[in-house]
């Protein structure tokens, strides 16, 4: 403090106390509007809103909360990878899934080839079939 | 001594050339662990390191959303009817009380930021950091005393999975499962919400006295990035469970 005349007393926060706050009223008034549009009815974009609405919050709390946005690419990248691997995830999952019902419940009994093996295991009963 | 003062463009020790914002360069006088060229590089590594932790989160907690998002694909209209028990005004006080305990958080790690490094400046600052690390802890705890409620809630309403468990009509059994993954869900969010709260209750006792300041600050904004984090986590939470079918 007294002797060298470049001192480190100096020391600025990266982001603003204003930013901070005004961050904060960001979300809120997303949070707001996100429990208004449940009160709408959208059919199914109900839920595209509602995520879309939780994407754009996640953002704001990971550069402005977080401070990513001041941090180096090494560190985007970590951040990237995290979600990547998620969306990785949650895709194939999802191949799966989307695609049990392009063929045919006794698919594999028409080719004739298996008579013994119950492949109706895994799959919705058929008395309530997936109703959308 | 010579680190202190005379600045080289190089550092000695490795020959690196200095970046202009080097921790050597701007003279700060808290000592960086041996290993590390110096402190700005050892406030990298934490950062990095602490991120690696969160993207093994992202997946902890990615097996439960990946449970969620394929069942919701599977049982699309049990889930909707199943959202529809839960509670929106619990669930946006929630999302308010986690909402603005990372302000508090973030304004924390503002704080130590910007505090100079004088024992005076970092006495006050020390008891304004502990106090907005126990703000954000008190409304951590408030959010686990709301679920608390929440849960209490739906026990009575008959909607804890197992024996207890009653659904009107057909759909019984998937709107049971996906009252298993509401708990796993946010059973799951709430021990993290848990662990924060220790984490910083034990931040705030040892920022009181002034521990942290700008040249050194990192517990603090790698505690930041955990209550962030955990908050985030709940941001997706919130629609996914309570708001996927319009009231």
């Amino acid at each position: 403090m007294s002797a060298a005349p470049s001192t480190a007393s100096q020391h600025a926060a990266e982001t603003p106390r204003s930013t901070l706050v005004k961050n904060a009223v960001a979300l809120f008034v997303l949070l707001g509007i996100t429990v208004g549009a449940n009160f709408l009815d959208l059919g199914s974009f109900n839920v595209v809103v509602a995520l879309l609405i939780a994407l754009i919050k996640a953002a704001l709390i990971v550069l402005i909360f977080m401070e990513v946005r001041h941090r180096s690419p090494v560190l985007w990248m970590f951040v990237a990878a995290g979600f990547f691997w998620l969306l990785l995830m949650l895709m194939m999952t999802m191949a799966d899934y989307s695609t049990r019902s392009a063929l045919p419940p006794d698919w594999l009994h028409r080719t004739g080839r298996t008579n013994h093996v119950d492949f109706s295991v895994g799959r919705p009963a058929p008395a309530a079939p997936a109703s959308r | 001594m010579s680190d202190a003062t005379a600045i080289a463009a190089t550092d000695p020790a490795t020959g690196n050339a200095r970046a202009p914002g080097d921790a050597v360069a701007r003279a700060d006088a808290y000592p960086h662990e041996h290993q590390f060229d110096n402190l700005a590089q050892q406030t990298d590594a934490a950062r990095l390191g602490m991120w690696l932790f969160l993207a093994t989160e992202v997946l902890f907690f990615g097996g439960l959303f990946g449970a969620y998002t394929a069942y919701r694909y599977v049982y699309y209209h049990a889930f909707a009817e199943a959202s529809r028990e839960l509670s929106v005004l619990f669930g946006t006080l929630d999302t308010a009380v986690l909402l603005t305990s990372s302000l508090t958080m973030a304004l924390a790690v503002f704080t130590a930021q910007s505090t100079a490094d004088s024992p005076a400046a970092r006495r006050r600052s020390g008891r304004t950091i502990a106090l907005l690390l126990l703000a954000t802890a008190a409304l951590g705890a408030g959010f686990l005393v709301l679920h608390g409620f929440e849960y209490y809630e739906d026990y009575q309403e008959h909607h804890f999975p197992g024996r207890t468990f009653f659904f009107p009509g057909a759909e019984s059994g998937q709107v049971e499962l996906f009252f298993i993954i509401y708990f796993c869900l946010t059973g799951l969010h709430s021990l993290h919400v848990l662990i924060g709260v220790v984490l910083l209750a034990v931040m705030a006792a040892l920022s009181w006295k002034g521990r942290y300041y700008g040249g050194y600050h990192n517990p603090i904004e790698i505690s930041g990035l955990y209550w962030h984090f955990v908050d985030m986590v709940w941001v997706f939470l919130f629609p996914l469970l309570y708001l996927i079918a319009p009231r």
